[in-house]
């Protein structure tokens, strides 16, 4: 029992961090208008930066994005692609 | 991710789709797999069950090989039997075939060998007979001719070894008479040297006794003067004894007069040494006596020595003579 209830703090604490900026837009709902507009640069080119935005939106997002669609249905491309050409080799 | 409705439905269905599509995969993948080593191990086993067999068919071929060659050598020595057979069946019959011929050659033959051998005897027989009585004849002639001539022969013989026989008598009857002559004059001569010997002998036994007597005297002699000379030495270190006793009682009752003492040990010293002397000329005088006597014992022993080997010389000699006349 003592153990459950010492990895239930763990796990709390963990999810214990203090709201950005950024985490804060995106519950409102304007987090992909604020990049679009001030942040563009970032989120088209570094990878990184568009993984956090991508991770907040699906996070507190109401509506479906086409970004996310978009970025998800590469990642899957990729993955066949690569399965297609490692089976094919075998 | 599919929780979040930043997804679209479709992309979402398309992902469950994905993931069940690659769920089957997976399933077809392991099954693949299993086939695949099911696959691998009927490969090996059929590996070893190919390895086994031609293991097996090797040894099976190699088997066959010799066998195959014991057969081939058997049947190539039971051809070449079956050939050196064949040829000796075919002799075997020209043989017989030429034993047919010379039978019937032989049986003409030895019908005319037999009347050839019966004629050839009868002439054997005539001419063995005259033969017979020529040699009779001619051996007759010849003996009586060779007996004459040995007959002389031997009365020819006869009277030469008569003489050789008178003239070896007279030979003989001289050598004789020369022998006796001579065995007596050796006879005479050794007799003379026995003498000689003997008389030799009885002067070294004789000087040898004197020697020896002169010895004996020498020796009692010394031993007497020893004796005597032992006594003289008792009575000297007796009185000795009694100078020493009269100095000691001289120094316990005077001590004065030293010279008097000193004179006395000086005459004792000069008696001790005389008396010495005296000893060492009579050892030296035995020593010499002893080497002269030791050194004419050993000359009449070489003196006999020499008188022994010239004696057995002459007698030698003497027999060598008598054995060359002998001869």
């Amino acid at each position: 029992m003592a153990k459950k209830t010492l990895e239930e703090i763990e796990r709390i604490k963990s999810q214990l961090t203090p709201i950005t900026f950024l985490e804060e837009l995106a519950q409102s709902g304007y987090l992909l208008e604020y990049v679009n507009k001030f942040m563009k640069n970032d989120y088209e080119n570094k990878m990184s930066f568009r993984e956090e935005i991508f991770i907040l939106l699906q996070k507190y997002q109401e509506e479906p994005i086409d970004d996310i669609d978009i970025f998800y249905l590469e990642f899957l491309n990729f993955i066949l692609i690569n399965f297609n050409n490692k089976t094919t080799n075998v | 991710m599919f929780e979040s409705k930043a997804i679209s439905t479709k992309v979402k269905q398309l992902f469950e789709k994905v993931n069940q599509n690659a769920e089957l995969y997976l399933s077809i993948v392991n099954k693949l797999q299993e086939e695949f080593d099911g696959l691998k191990e009927d490969r090996k086993n059929i590996k070893l069950f190919e390895e086994k067999v031609i293991q097996n068919v090797n040894e099976i071929t190699i088997d066959l090989k010799t066998s195959v060659k014991d057969s081939i050598s058997e049947l190539d020595q039971s051809s070449k039997k079956a050939m050196m057979l064949h040829n000796e069946l075919g002799k075997i019959q020209e043989l017989k075939e030429n034993l047919s011929l010379l039978q019937q050659k032989l049986s003409s033959q030895s019908k005319d060998i037999i009347t050839a051998v019966e004629e050839l005897k009868n002439k054997s027989d005539r001419e063995l007979k005259e033969l017979e009585k020529t040699i009779e004849y001619r051996l007759e002639t010849d003996l009586e001719k060779e007996s004459q001539k040995i007959d002389a022969r031997i009365s020819l013989k006869v009277k030469q070894l008569e003489n050789k026989i008178s003239s070896y008598d007279q030979k003989i009857y001289s050598l004789n008479t020369n022998q006796i002559r001579d065995s007596k004059i050796a006879i005479y001569e050794i007799e003379k040297l026995k003498k000689d010997f003997i008389e030799l002998k009885a002067v070294v036994d004789e000087s040898q006794q004197n020697l020896m007597n002169d010895f004996d005297n020498f020796e009692g002699e010394f031993r007497k003067k020893l004796y005597n000379y032992e006594m003289r030495f008792k009575d000297l270190s007796k009185k000795m004894e009694g100078m020493d006793k009269f100095d000691v009682d001289i120094s316990a009752k005077v001590n004065k007069d030293d010279t008097i003492i000193e004179s006395k040990g000086l005459n004792k010293n000069l008696i001790i040494d005389k008396e010495i002397k005296k000893l060492g000329n009579v050892i030296k005088d035995y020593t010499t006596i002893k080497e002269s006597i030791t050194d004419s014992i050993a000359l009449a022993e070489k003196k006999a020595n020499i008188a022994m080997f010239l004696s057995i010389i002459s007698l030698v000699g003497v027999v060598l003579i008598l054995i060359l006349y002998s001869l």
